[in-house]
């Protein structure tokens, strides 16, 4: 009887873990989504720039070194792929796949959706404009 | 009689070797290797849902995309319509 009554607790108990866990990746989804938000103007303004781009990794990249000495811009590319570098972490253990495959597989939906004039980093390491 | 023993002799073995080889010949066997795609499958299954993910989740930029290429129109800069 004690054994049943420990047996159930501890099956209750993971239960409330995983469903606690599973909240806590689609709170911090939803943070991570409202953060991508507040950003979005500025990354598309810097894009129509032709101060950053897309790259293959799945991040984003200034494309001349000395436009990261523009605090706007480094500001925006570290918080960006920072976040960017969170959200594949997530993504990948809900889909139970590596990070690395999500990055990819963003890079390749990012680049398919690069408006016209926007530079994409190819595989070479240079910069292309769309 | 005396001619026909070497000739039963030979024959008969003769005989059997040819149709052993015959039989030989005639079956092959068709060695089919084993096709997996399971590997294929379940990397595209992965990318799949990975995509649907992505999309979902950067729904979101469509509307604001829309957004950024046409601002709303600020009523005071409007120009004035006479009737």
């Amino acid at each position: 009887m004690i054994h049943t009554i420990r047996l159930i607790t501890v099956c209750v108990g993971m239960i409330v873990m995983l469903g606690s866990l599973s909240l806590a990746s689609a709170a911090s989804l939803e943070g991570l989504k409202g953060n991508f938000k507040k950003r979005f103007s500025t990354v598309v303004a810097l894009k129509k720039d032709g101060k950053i781009g897309e790259t293959k990794a799945g991040a984003l990249e200034a494309v001349k070194p000395e436009y990261m000495k523009d605090n706007r811009v480094r500001s925006i590319v570290n918080t960006e792929n920072a976040d960017r570098r969170k959200l594949y972490a997530l993504l990948a253990k809900q889909k139970k796949t590596t990070p690395q495959v999500v990055a990819q597989r963003n890079a390749r939906r990012n680049f398919s959706k690069a408006a016209k004039g926007e530079y994409l980093k190819q595989g070479d390491g240079n910069w292309k404009r769309k | 009689m005396i001619n026909c023993i070497p000739f039963r002799c030979t024959t008969i073995p003769a005989l059997c070797t040819l149709l052993g080889l015959l039989a030989t010949s005639c079956g092959h066997t068709v060695d089919v290797k084993p096709i997996r795609v399971e590997p294929i499958h379940v990397t595209m299954d992965v990318n799949i849902r990975v995509d649907k993910e992505l999309d979902q989740f950067f729904a979101f930029e469509e509307e604001l995309q829309s957004e950024v290429e046409e601002p709303a129109v600020d009523e005071a800069a409007k120009p004035e319509t006479s009737s």
